[in-house]
């Protein structure tokens, strides 16, 4: 028997599929290969690995990585959702736009403000300083009227 | 049901199992099963059309979830630092059953287990704690059954060496 089809048993007696009878056998050939012998005796008595990592069960354990997975798949799906989770959707995505979009206009609506209040403070200084002349306006329309009548 | 709902559905059934096959898998790299899973889910779910219906769902998603694997330790050159892990860093599930000596047993096996080479790791991984048969592991790894035992041969007699080094009891 060749060396690598010995080793094969090998790992089927240790995967317990051989039966008593085809162990014994083994167990005659290998006597014609110590190392490999040696080998099987190490490798039957390792310990069992099966109950080395438990199954989280509990599907809570896992809850909030199956959330996360289960929402990047209806990120990659694109629309069709329901009108909640569009909303929340198109904030996250366009949240800082619109923060900027909304100081922006803040800011333009504040300055035009700050603008018109500039121009009525001008004025009054004016008209603090050259008070408007009621008699001048008076004297016009009468000039008006005498032109007309001319 | 729709393709999503049947999908979302393989993500309730499928991910606590696999969880457990990566933390094995992964034990002692520093690298997250969590991580590896959601990018394999997602994966699976942009080229599933690429899925035939009458193959192995979760033998599909192992062989994605290890390729991400693979691809994860040669961007950490993980293999070259492997070996300096502690032992600390190996968590064990506390079991109030298990006396001191047992759970210290516990640790070094896991610690064992994670000094074996990729190739041989995985395949120990599959077989041993998550119970996949050979032709199981072949369609993940797509390599022979015949060369499989081989290198579960070579596997083992590794582990059964490192044990051996550690004073681990073998019975």
């Amino acid at each position: 028997m060749k060396r690598e089809e010995l080793e094969r048993l090998i790992i089927d007696a240790s995967d317990g599929v051989l039966s008593s009878k085809q162990i014994q056998k083994l167990e005659v050939e290998l006597q014609n290969h110590p190392d490999l012998l040696e080998d099987y005796r190490a490798i039957m008595n390792l310990p069992d690995l099966t109950n080395l990592y438990q199954i989280d069960s509990k599907l809570s354990q896992h809850k909030s990585s199956i959330r996360s997975i289960k929402q990047g798949i209806r990120d990659l799906s694109g629309p069709g959702e329901s009108f909640e989770m569009v909303t929340l959707d198109w904030f996250r995505r366009y949240a800082l736009a619109a923060s900027i979009a909304i100081f922006a206009i803040t800011s333009v609506f504040s300055m035009v403000q700050s603008q018109d209040t500039e121009t009525d403070s001008e004025l009054i200084a004016e008209e603090y300083f050259y008070p408007a002349d009621e008699n001048t306006t008076d004297s016009y329309v009468l000039y008006l009227e005498e032109m007309a009548e001319e | 049901m729709g393709r999503d709902d049947w999908f979302e559905k393989q993500i309730d059934e499928l991910y606590p199992r696999l969880h457990r096959s990566m933390k094995a898998y992964l034990a002692g790299s520093g690298v997250e099963a969590e991580d590896i899973l959601q990018e394999t889910f997602l994966k699976a779910y942009k080229n599933i059309d690429q899925f035939e219906g009458n193959a192995n769902m979760y033998t599909w998603l192992y062989s994605i979830a290890r390729n991400k694997c693979i691809d994860e330790f040669r961007k950490r050159k993980y293999e070259s630092n492997r070996s300096s892990i502690p032992v600390e860093e190996y968590n064990i599930e506390s079991d109030e059953f298990k006396s001191k000596d047992q759970q210290e047993d516990t640790e070094l096996l896991k610690e064992a287990i994670s000094e074996l080479p990729e190739l041989l790791r995985s395949i120990v991984v599959m077989k041993s704690i998550d119970g996949l048969t050979y032709p199981e592991i072949s369609d993940v790894t797509g390599v022979n059954e015949q060369t499989l035992k081989n290198r579960m041969f070579r596997a083992r007699k590794q582990l059964a060496d490192i044990l051996k080094k550690m004073g681990v009891n073998q019975s």
